[in-house]
Formats: C-alpha cells, structure tokens, sequence
C-alpha cells in the first residue's frame, strides 16, 4: 500500500513537472492563497495527496475539498500547532509544501536574481542608508566592480562576505531583511542593471569616520555624498 | 496554584510590618547570592560559548589557508610540469589543472581573516595566473604549440608561484610552531581597524611583498592588464565646455522641468572624463532629482539617473520602448535597436544595441530606465556605446547564413536568425550569425562565427513576468 502511494506520488510530480515545462511563464508563485470547503481543482487535488501521505487523509484524491478533506485538515492543523480553522490558509499550505510552485529549470535564474538583489541591498542599506540615491547605487556598483576584478573573490558572496571587507557584514547588518519596495533595493537594482556612478572603482570610505591608514594611500577618484571613492 | 501564593505573599507581608527592619537583611542577601550565582553560571556559559565559537572560527580560517597551500603547492608544480611537456596535448592538460587549481586557491585565499587591501596583488597573481592558464589552453587544446614568448610568461609566473608558497609555508611553520594562531586575532575588532599592526598582518604583507615587481601581464584573458587601460573609441570630436555641457542637460531633460541645476566636482580621473550635474525637478522634493554625468570630449551623456516614486503603471511595454527609443535618437544616439528588457515595480530597463547595416552590434549598448506611469526616461547608461562605438567594417563571408544554420545541433527548433557582432571576454568583437532557438520549451541564442563557422558562444533565455534575461 505505501509503495503503492509513492508510486503515484511520484506518478504525479512527473505529471505536474510538464504541466510546469509546457507553460509559458516559467516562475509564478501559485496565486491560491488559501483552500477551503467547497474548493476544487488541482491546487486541493494536491493538498490532498500530501495529506494522503502523511496519513490524514483516507478519501479519494479527486481534487474536490469535501466533508472528509476538511476533517484532516483540522486534524492536520491541531497536530502541527495551527488555528485549527478547516481553511487550509497559506500557512499551512506552506508547511505542506505547497502554495508555491518551483518547476524544473528556469527559475534558479529569476530566483538567484532575486537572491543577489537583496544580498546587494542588505549591504547598501548597512553602509549608505542615509546617502544620496547615486550614493547608495555607488555602494552596489563598489560591490559589482569587486566581483569582475582580478583582486577580489570571483562571486557576489565571495566579495561580500570576504572577512572584513564590510562593516555592514562584520557587524550583523547584513542580516535585517531588506522590504522590497525599499529605495536601497531599487539602487541594488539600478546597480545589478549596470548603472555604475564609480566609473570603475574598488573602495570607498567616509573620509569623517575612517580609522584605517590605508585609504590615505589609495587615489580618491571622485566624491559622492559622504563617501569617497577611489581605487 | 495562585490563591497559595497570593497567601504566602500575605503571609510574609504581615512579617514584614511585625520585625521590621531585622528580617530585611536575610532575604536581600539570599537574593543577592541568588543573584550572583546566577550570573556567574549565565558568564560560564556565555564564555564557553564564545569559547566554541572562537575555537570554530579559527578551525575555518585553518582551513581555508591549509586548503590554500596545498593549492598553491599543486599550481606550483603544475606550471613547472607545463614548461617541460613535450606536446601541445599534454601542456593543455597541465593548463587546464592550473586554471583550476589557481581558482581554488584564490576562493580560499577570500576567505582569510585579512581585509582588502591587504592581499590584493596576491589574490591578483592567483586570478592571473589562472586566466593566462586558461587562456593558452584554448589554444594548446587546438594542436597549437606554446611561443617563446609564451613560454617566458609561464616561466615567470612559475617564479612567482614558487616565491608565493615558500611565503606561505613559512607562516604555516609559525602557525604549527604555535607562535601564530588565527585565534590570536582579537576576533572582527581588529579587521575594522586595519591600521593596528599584528603578527598576522605582517605576515601577509610580506606576502604581498612577493608581488612588489610583479610586471604587467597581457594575454588574451578578461583579466590580462590591457583590459584595463582601454581607450574608448565612441566619443565625439568636439569638446564642450560646462556651459555646453548644461545646455545639453537641459536640452535632454527639458528645461520646463528643472528647477535648478547644480555641478558637481567633475571627474577627471576616468578614461573617459565628465562633468558632473545635480538636476533639481519642479514639482519634486530632494528625493526626487537626478545625476547625469555628461562627456568633456564629445558632449554625450555619460550616465543619467533619477529615483522618484511612481504613480502606478499606465503605459504599456511597446510604448515604453517607443518612447526610449526616441530620446535615444533625440539625443545622439541614432540606429539603435531593442533587444531585451526588465521590467520590475514599475519601471523597465531597456537595452539598446546598436544597428548597422542589419547587423546587431551588442558592444555598443546604450540602457534606459523608464517609468510606466508617465513615460519618462528615468535612466541612461552608455558606457558600452561610449567605449566601443565605431562604423564597422563588416566584412564579406563566403559563408552564408544556411550553410551557418547546418551547423548547428538539429535538436534545436530555430525561430529567429540574423546577423550580430559580438563582444569577447578580452574586448574583441565577432561577426556572427545569430539564431534564436528552442529546446524543450528553453530559448537559446546561438552565435556562430560568420567566417570560421565556429560556435562562439551560446546563451540561454530566461523568460520571467518581468521580461527577459540571457545568461
């Protein structure tokens, strides 16, 4: 019997890995946010065959939310420390595994992307929160430059985390999550885009606050806000 | 439960009021014992706990530095083994190891607990060392035999290899002599202020002293030292002054939207020189202005860019385009052509390649940020256009476009094909056929050389809701 649920388990994410391929947006995140009685379709189709799995769910798999789907729902919900309302909401459609979709292939690209826009803006936000926007774009475009130069680490969080390169690393900024609408995460972007304010350049500092010896050794390119650049 | 503790709290009340002062003494120093005792456990644990933290920091940076000798170490014989192969076959071999090796060194070699500067020209060594490898085995791997002259390069950067790991031996002695430990560091307080001398930072200075001759090395490598001095190639006769250089600031923005302009320091330290303005809008608070960067030689805009919030998306794609593909006309830059776009919380960023003849030619390429709500361009970025922009010559192929499109894997479903010129990752171009393809629902750019019929790069297209992206 279990082998036989596994069977179509996997039967089934075969299935719905070429329904994925054969669409043509390649990354959406389902927009069910919520299943409740009464629902059908395939999002409860699947609910189901995860409630099936792990055992609190002994009906049909047949993509309809009925009596008996909302019973182990809240079965499921009372087990895993849920309201137990009978909707399965987003949150524990999540725990399922569910409620986001991730076909094969073509979102590692979007999503990384998405990865390196706020590993950019995390930093931005910790060194150049109060600077002017070229000023914060100037951090990300530092960041970048550091990436194609021959004397830094070759990946984005080889750069920035390379132990004591930043201030907003070393100290724990780096890990307040940044809100997307953010003005630093449109700098990271403006940055990722190309927009380089720098004209090249691998560090800056505040010329104010700076403790350390070297950067008065380093030719000052240009100026922007309170930083100076320079390479 | 709380009924007994609400008595017992009544309880002591009332002996409290009955011996007064007395029985104060006992209970503060029972609390304060208490007290002591439990800090003093909260101080073991926080300390043995930073004890275990500090023990695995260090565990890691012995790592990383072990993992790098024992790279360096391979690099080192490797080029040496290079110098003394008898075929082209068996050097490609050894190059290609390098390369590797050189990679995983200069990983490792990132993720010391020694800030930037301080091993920049080492980790430059590595990066270059690796690049020339890499480099002179697409060329071995083809049959071809090393030059003299390319023999010479190996040589010197087998000198400077063996320097380099003799260096790091000796600070692997101290390490194992116990007269350096990564734990002696003073943990992340040290790396912010660089201006403390330690035995650690000494130690590595001296290994950047290694590079103190280091000479500048050119090959054909994205990071040989001629990609860096390149001289741009698209900027205009004509030399502007500051005047002119406003006038065109206005011009492009539109002087009925300006409320002020302010000039910055001008940059005179790039290959390519600016003057530097600060656009204050009408209607716009401080957050809503604009750098633009315009060439001294030339008088082209450099760089352009406006954060303001939005109003929502209005317009759609095409008009977008539209409407950044006119000011590019309007503002120096003719014949150019879309190619691919972003589109994210309601702006879009357009790139635009330039066209001659039919041809696509994607070193010169200009970005434009546009808002959706209103149209406005945003963004300009030109430095692609700036440096490589010139009239090509393209040249006559005996190869045609099918016996191009023969060639290519037949798994592949063509959809679109044309002509383009390409950059290399060393600032060369190639004439190319280009062709858009699809396998298993994945798009693909295919370019094959024009003239040689080789393929000479192929990128994927990754279609998200926000547009479309090669890698």
């Amino acid at each position: 019997m279990k082998k036989h649920l596994k069977l179509v388990a996997f039967c089934l994410a075969v299935i719905f890995s070429f329904i994925a391929l054969n669409q043509d947006t390649q990354y959406y995140t389902s927009s069910v946010s919520e299943l409740k009685l009464g629902d059908k379709g395939q999002e409860v189709k699947e609910m189901q065959q995860e409630l099936k799995n792990w055992g609190y769910f002994d009906g049909k798999v047949n993509g309809i939310f009925g009596y008996d789907t909302f019973k182990s729902i809240l079965k499921y919900q009372r087990d895993y420390g849920f309201r137990a309302s009978g909707i399965a909401d987003r949150n524990t459609l999540l725990s399922m595994g569910l409620g986001k979709y991730v076909p094969a292939g073509t979102v590692s690209a979007a999503s990384s992307n998405i990865t390196n826009e706020q590993l950019l803006a995390r930093v931005i936000n910790g060194e150049a929160r109060g600077e002017p926007y070229e000023g914060q774009v100037a951090v990300g475009a530092i960041i970048l430059n550091r990436v194609k130069n021959s004397k830094f680490p070759k990946t984005l969080a080889g750069v920035i985390y390379q132990p004591g390169a930043f201030t907003a690393v070393s100290d724990g900024q780096i890990n307040v999550p940044i809100d997307p609408k953010s003005t630093v995460v449109k700098a990271a972007r403006d940055a990722l885009a190309g927009w380089d304010p720098t004209y090249g350049c691998l560090y800056y500092w505040n010329p104010a606050t700076a403790t350390s010896k070297w950067i008065w050794t380093r030719k000052v390119k240009l100026k922007i806000g309170k930083h100076w650049f320079g390479i | 439960m709380e009924e007994n503790e609400y008595k017992n709290l009544n309880v002591s009340s009332d002996g409290l009021s009955r011996k007064k002062r007395m029985s104060w003494a006992v209970p503060i120093a029972i609390v304060a014992v208490l007290a002591l005792a439990g800090v003093s456990i909260w101080g073991y644990y926080q300390n043995r706990q930073l004890k275990d933290l500090k023990i695995m920091m260090e565990n890691q940076y012995s790592r990383a530095f072990l993992d790098l000798n024992e790279y360096v170490d391979n690099l080192q014989v490797l080029l040496a083994k290079s110098l003394v192969t008898s075929t082209p076959k068996g050097t490609s071999v050894m190059l290609e190891e390098v390369w590797r090796q050189a990679n995983l060194a200069q990983t490792n070699m990132g993720q010391l607990p020694v800030a930037p500067p301080i091993l920049e020209k080492t980790s430059n060594f590595l990066t270059q060392v690796g690049d020339m490898a890499y480099a002179y085995n697409t060329k071995t791997m083809n049959g071809l035999p090393l030059s003299d002259d390319e023999y010479s390069m190996l040589e010197k950067m087998h000198g400077y290899a063996l320097s380099l790991q003799k260096s790091l031996h000796g600070i692997e002695e101290q390490i194992n002599n116990g007269k350096m430990s990564w734990g002696a560091v003073g943990g992340m307080q040290q790396l912010k202020s660089q201006n403390k001398k330690n035995i650690q930072t000494t130690q590595f200075d001296n290994i950047e002293k290694n590079f103190q001759e280091y000479p500048s090395m050119i090959y054909d490598g994205p990071y040989s030292d001629h990609m860096m001095k390149v001289k741009p190639v698209g900027l205009k006769d004509k030399t502007v002054s500051v005047k002119e250089a406003e006038q065109i600031v206005r011009k492009m923005i539109g002087n009925d939207k300006i409320k002020s302009i302010k000039r910055l320091e001008d940059n005179k330290e790039d290959s390519i020189e600016t003057y530097r303005f600060k656009v204050y809008y009408n209607n716009s608070d401080d957050d809503g202005s604009a750098q633009v960067d315009i060439t001294k030689k030339g008088g082209q805009i450099y760089w352009m860019l406006r954060n303001r919030s939005l109003d929502g998306v209005k317009i759609s794609m095409e008009d977008a385009i539209k409407s950044a593909k006119t000011y590019l006309t309007k503002n120096g830059f003719g014949n150019m052509t879309d190619t691919y776009y972003m589109k994210t919380d309601g702006f879009a960023t357009v790139c635009f390649a330039y066209e001659q003849d039919g041809v696509t030619v994607y070193p010169d390429l200009v970005k434009v940020k546009v808002a959706l709500d209103n149209g406005e361009i945003l963004g300009i970025e030109a430095k692609g256009y700036l440096y490589n922009h010139k009239k090509r010559d393209i040249p006559k192929t005996s190869l045609t476009l099918e016996q191009a499109r023969s060639k290519i894997n037949s798994k592949l479903k063509i959809e679109k094909q044309g002509r383009a010129i390409i950059p290399t990752d060393y600032k060369t171009e190639i004439y190319c056929y280009e062709f858009q393809g699809t396998l298993d629902s994945q798009k693909f750019l295919l370019y094959i050389n024009a003239e040689t019929g080789v393929e000479e790069d192929i990128l994927l297209l990754v279609s998200t809701d926000e547009g479309t992206l090669t890698m």
